[in-house]
């Protein structure tokens, strides 16, 4: 149990202020008491004290609840108005090239850094729609189905790794294929994938599918297609040794951004290049113009807030000091 | 705005009761105080702020949300990989509940004591013959917690206990950032390692620069029986016909935290709270800062309806004073007020035959507006909605006239949904979304409402849906320069359909008719027919549904995985390989 906000607690000292107002209050002028039975005796004190003792208990307990109890980690319902996008992200080798401009004058980033920088970006820009993650090379991975919980995409998109040499290629027909499934499960109406890629198509499988046709169902399943191509165009040629690092210099190809667009343009949506700040505001803007659903969904977060059991006792406090006050407490000021 | 757990809200018919309740209460009150004697009103209790704050607490146990919180660059801290052995051997229940059970318990105690609103982020990872990452690094310490839980003995394959693949995989797990120090390993098994090549892990992790702390659990005097499955009841493991028994050996453990600069724990039986460990061994160790930032969570706004029950609440603790009595001017005043306030009122009615004429006149921009007022007017009928969709889609756009029809159609009663369904076939058709077009086609030659207008529109639909299936085969690539025959397909599908009439919902079905003497008059299937004005597509066409299609191409798929190389290759082929 930790307190995030302890400041609040401050507020305990209102806990008095019911007693003390309640003794400032007016009094009716009366010449004897002798007709009353039992006054200033310790049960009728008590009685008269009770209900500003119950408001000012549940005073502590806003003001505890206001601290905002936690204990680690939980999970917690989120709702929102949202579409449906998985994100395919192309984890062949040759994403290990860095050629990828960032800052002026840093050193340039592997395209798998630009990637992973992009899509987590671009996680971060759609904080209502459900995002899912499928990674490929040669074989199609679900890394994550669609979810509001974009804390763990944005892991998992942390954890990408370059592909295995035993799986190295690019796949992009069924990357799109696995997508699509992923999608197709999805409560919104409106859903969008996203391919990021920076090869060639190379399928190295004994029946892959053919790009076009795969862009061609997922339009038929009402999904639209975007392509991000990361990546120079095909003259590069540093890459990163993993093992010893030395660079190696070597023919590295560029993104096919001919049939990057064609797929787009086949999927129902727009090609870009990442190397374009301009073009996630883009997906952003094509995005934003699809019909919403509501989305529900579980997130798991860092912390569980606990004030529930307080408020709930400040309410509990509070409405048996509303009842004794208009019953048996009862007094005229 | 949202709430979490809208259902909560439902207390909020209790006020109701002590309302009634108070209300009584002050009524007594009230007769006591004339009882006395005393002039005017007693003084007043604060009642009904009592009554606002008691809302303002329902609401902020429903969870409000709104927003995000705003997205925080990490701040410097460690990277903790937890390694815990899940090898069959930690099922072992010589520890309560078992040896796994003791060490998750520890870990979960460490994250407790971690440096709450610091940057440190944590990864787990399990490993027996091999290492498996259950969460990649990250500050979501629930995301933690949750897959230290879903830890099972004996759920990695293959089994036995490798202590340098539990290495490597810890690796693995730190990213790629550049680091100066700060990466730290916890390691807990029960030391019973099969494969003794945990030194040149070690070497490699000091070499990295990262401290391993090993946690050795279970008992070190006496072997324990290994369950061969999960269970209270298993029966024990055997190997080579004798019962395994499994104890625990410091030995490695103790090894790889001297040589990597990491402390040795022997934890043995009973859960600890590794708190003073984290203060010792962890919290001194160097931080630093990485390119990462915490990921936005739904911002909490509880506290705002708090505040505002704690401020109505002292407000209502002020003390009243008695009330003279006062004349009820403000009734005959708010009676003036709402006869000023009900001025002549426009009617929807007018809204809508004014629509109707622009419509007809084909400006229907202008019928648009009037359609809008109307809606404006009498937001619970669904014909101005209805009408105002017809004039979007006339005007071409044709996703907020699909908005208009679904909240149409959330409105409307059997027939006119009927007719709504044929609209919004066509304007999904005008979209390019032909899948969603059948649907709402189908939904339109399912109804049941009968009469001889819905026997035409329902005719017009089958029509238009063998245009969109049509156009669904053939849009393999698809129609990207089609889009303007789509659009004026559904259009043309009906020549001189009725006006838009005004009063009832028959009449209706006009609106996605345009006005006689429009250019493309004929059938769609005249238009599109084999042969006919083609797509760009230069795909062969493929028979079948899309979702058809789509489970052909997962087929291939699942295929192909299926060949794909395991990422170990396991030799489990030997049976007396130690699996524990």
């Amino acid at each position: 149990m930790r307190l995030a906000e302890p400041a609040w607690l401050i507020l305990l000292t209102l806990v008095p202020l019911p007693w003390l107002l309640g003794r400032t209050r007016s009094r009716i002028a009366w010449p004897t008491l002798d007709g009353f039975e039992g006054i200033g005796h310790g049960r009728a004190r008590l009685k008269g004290a009770l209900p500003a003792m119950l408001r000012g208990l549940a005073m502590a307990f806003i003001a505890i609840a206001l601290a905002r109890p936690q204990t680690v980690g939980g999970r917690t319902r989120v709702a929102g108005q949202g579409v449906a996008i998985v994100v395919a992200i192309d984890q062949s080798s040759s994403m290990n090239t860095v050629d990828f401009p960032s800052a002026p004058d840093a050193a340039p980033l592997s395209r798998l850094e630009a990637a992973r920088r992009t899509v987590s970006r671009f996680v971060l820009g759609r904080s209502d729609d459900l995002v899912g993650l499928v990674v490929f090379a040669n074989f199609p991975d679900l890394a994550s189905p669609p979810t509001l919980d974009h804390a763990f995409v944005l892991d998992a998109i942390r954890a990408l790794r370059p592909a295995r040499p035993g799986d190295d290629g690019t796949n992009l027909g069924d990357a799109i294929v696995w997508s699509v499934e992923a999608l197709a499960d999805a409560k919104p109406r409106k859903k969008v994938l996203i391919l990021l890629t920076d090869g060639h198509n190379s399928p190295a499988v004994p029946h892959p599918t053919d790009p076009l046709k795969a862009a061609a169902i997922a339009r038929a399943l009402g999904i639209n297609l975007h392509t991000i191509a990361v990546g120079a165009e095909g003259k590069l040629k540093e890459t990163v040794e993993p093992a010893t690092k030395p660079a190696k210099e070597g023919e590295v190809e560029g993104p096919d951004l001919e049939l990057l667009r064609t797929l787009a343009k086949a999927g129902g949506g727009q090609s870009f290049v990442a190397s374009d700040t301009r073009a996630l505001d883009d997906v952003f803007k094509t995005i934003d113009a699809l019909e919403k659903s509501p989305v529900r969904g579980e997130v798991r977060t860092r912390y569980r807030e606990e004030y529930a059991p307080w408020v709930a006792g400040a309410f509990v406090m509070l409405a048996l000091d509303r009842l004794f006050s208009a019953g048996w407490f009862r007094r005229l000021t | 705005m949202y709430f979490a757990r809208p259902e909560i809200l439902g207390l909020l018919g209790t006020l109701p009761l002590l309302a009634w309740a108070m209300a009584r209460g002050s009524g007594r009150r009230r007769r006591d105080w004339a009882l006395l004697g005393l002039g005017g009103y007693p003084p007043r209790d604060g009642g009904r702020l009592w009554l606002a704050s008691l809302a303002c607490l329902i609401g902020a146990l429903a969870q409000p949300r709104w927003g995000r919180e705003s997205q925080t660059p990490l701040p410097e801290g460690h990277d903790v990989v937890l390694a815990l052995d899940v090898s069959r051997s930690m099922g072992a229940r010589d520890a309560v509940p078992d040896r796994l059970g003791v060490s998750v318990e520890t870990a979960q105690s460490l994250l407790d004591s971690f440096r709450t609103d610091g940057g440190d982020r944590f990864a787990v990872v399990a490993f027996a013959g091999r290492g498996v990452l259950r969460c990649p690094l990250t500050t979501n310490l629930g995301a933690v917690s949750e897959s230290l839980r879903a830890l099972k003995p004996g759920d990695v394959r293959p089994g036995g206990t490798d202590l340098a693949a539990a290495l490597d995989a810890a690796q693995e797990a730190f990213d790629d950032q550049d680091h100066t120090g700060g990466r730290i390993v916890i390691l807990f098994s029960d030391g019973e390692d099969h494969s003794q090549r945990w030194e040149l892990a070690a070497q490699r992790q000091k070499a990295q620069g990262v401290m391993v702390h090993t946690v050795a659990v279970g008992d070190l005097e006496h072997g324990s029986p290994v369950p061969s499955r999960p269970g209270a009841r298993a029966d024990p493991l055997r190997y080579g016909g004798s019962v395994v028994l499994s104890q625990r050996n410091d030995e490695a453990l103790r090894a790889i935290a001297e040589r990597t600069g990491g402390a040795f724990i022997p934890l043995g039986l009973a859960t600890s709270d590794l708190g003073q460990i984290y203060q010792k061994l962890i919290s001194p160790v160097s931080q630093f800062r990485r390119v990462a930032a915490f990921p936005p969570e739904p911002a909490e706004r509880f506290s705002f309806f708090l505040l505002a029950s704690l401020v109505l609440g002292v407000t209502a603790s002020m003390p009243g004073r008695p009330r003279p009595r006062r004349s009820r001017g403000w009734v005959l005043g708010m009676i003036v007020l709402s006869a000023i306030g009900a001025g002549p009122r426009d009617d929807p009615a007018m809204w809508v035959s004014e629509g109707r004429e622009h419509y007809l006149g084909g400006r229907f921009d202008k019928a648009f507006d009037a359609f809008r007022h109307a809606i404006k007017r009498a937001p619970g009928n669904p014909i101005p909605i209805y009408d105002a969709a017809a004039a979007l889609y006339q005007i071409g756009s044709y996703s907020e006239a699909r908005t208009f029809y679904l909240k149409a159609r959330a409105l409307a009663d059997l027939s006119l949904k009927t007719r709504i369904d044929y609209a919004l076939g066509n304007t999904s058709l005008g979209l390019g979304d032909v899948a969603s077009a059948l649907k709402h086609y189908d939904h339109c030659l399912a109804s049941t409402a009968n009469g001889p207008e819905i026997e035409e529109v329902r005719r017009d639909a089958a029509l238009n849906k063998q245009f969109a299936e049509q156009q669904s085969r053939r849009s393999l690539a698809p129609p990207d320069d089609d889009d303007e025959s789509a659009r004026d397909q559904p259009d043309a599908r009906k020549p001189g359909g009725d006006p838009p009439n005004s009063s009832t919902p028959h009449g209706q079905d006009a609106e996605n008719r345009i006005p006689d003497g429009a250019a493309s008059n004929q059938p769609p299937s005249g238009r599109r027919g084999p042969g006919g004005a083609g797509g760009s597509g230069p795909a062969p066409p493929t028979p079948g549904s899309p979702g058809d299609r789509l489970a052909k191409a997962l087929e291939n798929v699942r295929e192909a995985r299926r060949s794909r190389l395991d990422e170990t290759p396991i030799s489990d082929n030997a049976d007396n390989r130690k699996d524990w």
